[in-house]
């Protein structure tokens, strides 16, 4: 899995950083930003995986999500969120997010959520190779 | 004096000494002074008067010229005399002479021309009294005439001088017939005395009774006597005619008299009766205007009672107390340069004698009823027992006095007579330092209840602010829960990824000790949080401590992170960096800067506008105050909803207590501030504007 990246976007220092290390306690190659707007800057296309908060200053997980529709790109979108409203479970799966999980989490419910993610994009691989 | 004069020098030469010794022993019985001389002025005949009033013995003049004894100095010339003696028989005068001790008397003299049978002149015969005395009683006399008139014309007293001859005439009649019953006939006779009023004759009025009853006509007040008397003071008449046949010196009574135009006065009537057993029927009665002295007593004694109703009728618990000690220890302090005198009163250990020197003379009966006492008897004595609890207070007092203050006032503790302790409004009032008696007033209100009130409604209105700031803390619950998941939400992924790094081989025990490591740091930071959160809950007395507001904005925001991350506002603080420190309750004046930062982005949020900034700026005002602008850009306040804000349990938001902003106002009055609100002059939202005083440096 070491060739495996996840892109991981928080504004929240510590929750970014804690993400990021057990991501990479489970082999995984990693990527920090502490918003949507540096992470479309970097790499929209280069990882695996993305991790995203929802609530963040300036672009929200969610209009991440959207942008990556509208560009199509395909990488699945992991949200994570501490805010407690209904709506935003709705508004999250509308968007397309793979999954959505609420602060605080379990991290073996993370590090379940990221592998579904990786296995459904190698599905979808190996359907677009087929 | 008819008795035989001595015979001529002729004939005493017969047989001069056993005759002349005869004859003097029948003059020595004379009165008056008796000299015999010769035309050559040479003394025959001396008789014991005149030893007496020229102090020669007759022995040391007989046979002598009579000058050589007594010097005389005649009114006229001496041959004048003799030549008027020759001619007519006789001579009277003057004659100042000088005694054998030197002392000048005045005689009165008259010398007799003695003849023989043949009727020849023989000799001349002096008698002389002595005018001295009589002169003297003549001079006083006149002086005491003169002082009477000077007395009785220039007298402020109106006198009338009467003649009740034809009175004493009438009463004397009716008293054979009525005996002991005059009194009795008189008082019941009004018409009989008025008739006898119309017999006394006036004899004179001096120029105070013309000027007191009269009209400026004299003749017309001298005929007038009984216009003076009104029916009413017929009485006093009577009494005063009474008086004059009971033999009593004196008469004296208040009457009212009216003056011959009908002007009525109250008077002192005054009679002087002749002495006893003289036969004049004249007095002097003497009248004095009362009604101006009646008036000045009448409202002095009103004064006074007004001042007594005052002080014990009035519901105003007071004490008249009096200063027995303390002017000498002012004395003293003054003497030795005393500025500070509580603090002099402190050290020298005064206290004691002072509070000892302080009686109590008088308290109301609101005083009796505020010490709880049962009569004001159980007020005598020193004020030292009312001061056990403020004694302090008390040396501020008397300084006070020392410095010269007219006033004092004070919020002090006392203790009631059943033990209570009472806060008291204790006020005092210095009468001006005058003599040995010192008096002082002292007032007293009894605000134990309203300061129980007082205590009570801060309880209360903590007590509200606590519900209140649940209630934010209730509404803040999703800021709350978003702040404190994030650490937590750190520590569990940390803590799972340190398994991880533990179950590879070999265990990565690096990567572990650096999560370890972060891992303390968030539950520090969810720590933070609760502890924010706690404050804020819990139910705390005011505790008032010198606070930055500065400081307490940056905290306050810290709970409104969230909120405003949430709703898209942006936070803007212009804080004055020199702010200076302000008396009060830290978390109290954090709940007012939360509560209005939430109502400022509900505002926003529920406007749905663009463009959200909240704006919070600190400021020094030209006055010294501090100022807290809270502005937002939203809708800004309805004209309605700007008076009604801070009413309680207003709200124009559809979830909310409404019990924001009221305690907002009521928080920053407690601590001496103002809250007003305002729409922005260009109307892009509303202004909320904190005006608190400063800290005493």
């Amino acid at each position: 899995v070491a060739n495996l990246v996840i892109a991981i976007v928080d504004d929240d220092d510590a929750a970014r950083m804690a993400v990021m290390a057990l991501m990479r306690a489970k082999g995984f190659a990693v990527n920090g930003y502490a918003s949507a707007e540096d992470f479309l800057q970097a790499e929209p296309n280069l990882s695996h995986c993305i991790i995203t908060d929802i609530q963040m200053p300036g672009m929200t997980g969610i209009e991440l999500k959207q942008r990556l529709v509208v560009e199509n790109c395909r990488t699945p979108v992991i949200m994570i969120t501490a805010r407690v409203e209904q709506n935003v479970y709705q508004m999250a799966l509308a968007a397309g997010a793979f999954c959505l999980l609420r602060k605080p989490f379990k991290a073996n419910a993370l590090i379940e959520c990221v592998e579904k993610a990786l296995a459904q994009q190698d599905d979808t691989r190996n359907e677009s190779d087929v | 004096m008819s008795d035989p004069l001595p015979p001529s020098p002729s004939h005493r030469s017969d047989n001069p000494m056993k005759r002349s010794q005869a004859e003097v022993d029948v003059v020595d019985l004379v009165e008056e002074s008796v000299a015999v001389f010769g035309f050559n002025m040479r003394v025959t005949a001396w008789n014991a008067e005149a030893e007496r009033l020229y102090g020669w013995k007759r022995s040391e003049v007989v046979g002598g010229v009579i000058q050589a004894a007594v010097r005389c100095s005649p009114s006229e010339p001496l041959r004048v005399i003799l030549a008027r003696v020759h001619e007519t028989g006789s001579w009277r005068g003057e004659f100042s002479r000088t005694t054998k001790s030197g002392e000048t008397v005045v005689v009165a003299a008259r010398w007799s021309l003695r003849r023989d049978s043949a009727g020849r002149p023989l000799d001349i015969v002096e008698t002389s009294r002595d005018l001295t005395e009589i002169r003297r009683t003549e001079e006083a006399l006149d002086r005491v005439q003169y002082q009477y008139q000077t007395l009785f014309q220039a007298s402020a007293v109106a006198f009338w001088e009467l003649d009740i001859f034809d009175v004493i005439t009438m009463v004397g009649t009716l008293r054979q017939a009525h005996r002991d019953h005059l009194r009795v006939y008189l008082t019941g006779d009004p018409d009989y005395v008025r008739q006898l009023i119309r017999t006394t004759r006036i004899i004179d009025i001096n120029a105070q009774c013309l000027a007191m009853f009269g009209n400026g006509d004299r003749q017309d007040l001298l005929r007038n006597f009984d216009r003076c008397w009104p029916d009413e003071s017929l009485g006093v008449f009577a009494d005063c005619v009474m008086a004059a046949f009971e033999g009593k010196p004196h008469f004296s009574a208040e009457a009212v008299l009216c003056s011959i135009t009908g002007q009525r006065f109250s008077t002192l009537f005054t009679v002087s009766y002749p002495r006893q057993g003289s036969s004049t029927t004249r007095l002097l009665a003497g009248v004095v205007d009362l009604t101006e002295a009646k008036r000045a007593r009448a409202e002095q004694e009103a004064s006074e009672r007004r001042y007594r109703d005052l002080f014990h009728f009035v519901p105003l618990p007071l004490m008249r107390l009096e200063n027995q000690d303390t002017n000498e220890i002012f004395m003293q302090a003054r003497a030795a340069g005393v500025v500070d005198f509580a603090e002099y009163v402190k050290e020298a250990g005064l206290t004691d004698r002072l509070l000892d020197g302080v009686k109590i003379k008088e308290v109301n009966a609101a005083t009796v009823t505020m010490f709880r006492a049962r009569s004001t008897d159980e007020f005598v004595g020193s004020v030292a027992r009312y001061w056990t609890e403020s004694l302090d207070v008390f040396r501020q007092v008397v300084a006070a006095r020392y410095a010269g203050k007219s006033a004092f006032e004070a919020l002090i503790k006392v203790v009631a007579h059943d033990g209570a302790i009472l806060d008291v409004l204790f006020y005092v009032a210095f009468a001006p330092i005058t003599g040995q008696q010192n008096n002082t007033l002292v007032g007293m209100i009894d605000v134990t209840d309203r300061i129980k009130a007082q205590e009570m409604l801060a309880r209360v209105q903590a007590e509200v602010a606590h519900a209140a700031r649940v209630s934010v803390l209730g509404e803040l619950t999703a800021s709350i829960a978003h702040e404190v998941s994030q650490p937590l939400t750190a520590i569990e992924t940390n803590t799972e990824a340190s398994l991880l790094w533990l179950a590879h081989t070999p265990p990565n025990i690096d990567e572990v000790r650096e999560l370890a490591q972060r891992t303390s740091a968030e539950a520090q930071r969810a720590a933070g949080i609760i502890q924010r959160i706690r404050s804020m809950a819990i139910r705390a007395a005011p505790v008032h401590e010198i606070v930055d507001l500065n400081l307490i904005i940056d905290e306050a925001l810290l709970f409104l992170r969230h909120e405003l991350q949430r709703n898209g506002v942006l936070p803007v603080l212009r804080l004055s960096p020199d702010l200076p420190g302000i008396l009060g309750d830290r978390v109290q004046l954090q709940q007012v800067m939360v509560n209005l930062g939430l109502n400022a982005i509900q505002a926003m949020a529920a406007a749905g506008r663009a463009d959200r900034v909240l704006t919070i700026r600190t400021s020094v005002a030209d006055d010294g105050r501090i100022g807290v602008e809270v502005q937002d850009t939203g809708p800004g306040l309805e004209a309605d909803a700007l008076s009604q804000i801070f009413d309680s349990f207003y709200t124009t938001k559809e979830s909310g207590m409404g019990i924001g902003l009221p305690i907002c106002r009521s928080i920053i009055e407690a601590h001496g501030g103002a809250l007003s609100a305002a729409n922005r002059s260009d109307r892009t939202g509303a202004r909320f504007a904190i005006m608190l005083p400063r800290a005493a440096s």
